[in-house]
């Protein structure tokens, strides 16, 4: 199973900016199978949504890097699902903790288009060749940042481990941080503003109903 | 040119992604792999010109492969056109794809998954990259019939409103989906929804004036406190 996960570490890298672009590197999508894997998937599966959302505030446009929400989502899914989440407040405090080395981990992304551009520029090395050396750095970046993160939380959490215990109920935690989030969501969605709300609350009022 | 060893290929056309040339080098392969397809020839000179500054978004990069073709030997040439169009579907692609039509898929998702988690998977997969696996495998067919006038054809389905379109139906899937979350885990006391409300205004107005990662650290530090004066 430990294979499996730094293959996938390395195909979500890949995902993000090399090659691909089907969503393999999405929260959501991360947790889901983090937690598939790890037979954990309906805590995952909230901890999906909260960084869905997060990640889904950003937008990659020109040479701009997105937040490395992928990154976030692998690492709290791995350590999650391999049951070191033993309270709440272990899983607010790897998440603090991730979210700022989140902004460390996209640098490595812009290591690997300086390689790129540095490949380029020696001019002798065929096209094909440089696209697939970027996969592979892409890839190898994966399997390298990705899983040393995971082993930085769980030295964390051992640290930790037998005090700074608190809280069981992880889902409600998951469940209200999303909401806060999804106030930046809809504020992101750009379209007249009065309809925006008002077509947002409709929804959110079928559904009161339904459930 | 239905061909699925190109369709492949296109998908890893900007691995070699940098500041410098930005997703030229991929351009200029893909080039190269399409005129031995369809029997064209490129010289080494044309090929190296062509890794010159590209950019535009991934799921259209074959329609641009067909307007070049299309394109090619014509006294205007494709270049003209390849800028064109790449500027004008990186910024239709940018604002659909990454900014309204992700949402919209997520939340369909997210709401396929609170019945079961492996359908939600699979939805968010499939409705994302169906255009986009359509785009990749069609495109240069549609490119490469249209040529400069590659324009007509989306205007037929009116691509400048794809954007507006889905961030409407977003914002409603969104209310429906935070419903439908809350009420799922049974969090429906008069206080969940007091604190539901409350976050929700919280994430609007700090939206308008603080970065979302800092105000994400801000909301984990917060509900740390709220954790060690008693939790929720």
């Amino acid at each position: 199973m430990s294979l499996l996960l730094v293959i996938y570490a390395g195909i979500i890298s890949v995902d993000r900016f090399a090659a691909f672009h089907m969503l393999f590197s999405r929260p959501l999508v991360i947790s889901t199978i983090v937690g598939l894997l790890t037979s954990n998937p309906v805590h995952l599966f909230y901890i999906g949504i909260m960084l869905e959302i997060f990640g889904l505030i950003d937008v990659q446009v020109g040479t701009r890097i997105t937040r490395e929400d992928s990154f976030l989502a692998y690492v709290l899914s791995v350590i999650a699902g391999m049951g070191y989440f033993t309270s709440v407040s272990k899983m607010l405090l790897l998440l603090l903790i991730m979210i700022i080395l989140m902004y460390l981990a996209g640098h490595t992304e812009r290591w690997v288009r300086n390689f790129n551009k540095y490949l380029f520029l020696k001019g002798t090395i065929p096209t094909g060749k440089l696209i697939f050396l970027g996969a592979c750095m892409a890839f190898l970046r994966g399997i390298i940042v990705y899983p040393a993160a995971v082993f930085l939380g769980i030295g964390i959490l051992d640290y930790f481990n037998g005090i700074f215990d608190y809280g069981l109920s992880f889902k409600i935690y998951t469940v209200f941080l999303s909401i806060f989030l999804s106030g930046y969501l809809l504020r992101f969605l750009s379209f007249r503003s009065i309809y925006k709300y008002i077509t947002f609350i409709f929804g959110l009022g079928l559904g009161w109903l339904l459930i | 040119m239905k061909s699925i060893k190109l369709f492949v290929k296109s998908l890893f056309y900007n691995s070699n992604l940098n500041i410098e040339n930005m997703q030229g080098t991929g351009f200029s392969w893909l080039l190269g792999e399409y005129s031995k397809k369809n029997g064209v020839d490129l010289n080494d000179q044309i090929l190296k010109e062509e890794t010159s500054y590209f950019n535009t978004h991934p799921f259209f990069i074959n329609f641009i492969l067909g307007v070049w073709f299309k394109e090619f030997g014509t006294m205007e040439g494709p270049d003209y056109w390849k800028k064109v169009y790449s500027s004008a579907f990186a910024a239709v692609g940018d604002s659909v794809f990454y900014h309204s039509y992700r949402v919209f898929c997520f939340t369909i998702a997210a709401l396929a998954g609170f019945y079961n988690i492996l359908l939600g998977l699979f939805i968010y997969l499939a409705l994302y990259n169906i255009p986009h696996f359509y785009f990749l495998f069609y495109g240069y067919d549609i490119g490469f019939k249209y040529g400069k006038n590659l324009i007509v054809w989306f205007n037929r389905f009116k691509v400048n409103q794809w954007g507006q379109f889905f961030d409407t139906i977003s914002a409603f899937f969104l209310g429906f989906f935070l419903s439908v979350m809350i009420g799922v885990n049974n969090f429906t006391s008069l206080w969940h929804y007091f604190f539901g409300a409350v976050m929700l205004f919280m994430g609007l107005s700090f939206a308008r004036i603080l970065n979302v990662g800092i105000a994400f650290i801000i909301a984990v530090i917060g509900f740390g406190i709220i954790l060690l004066l008693g939790g929720l």
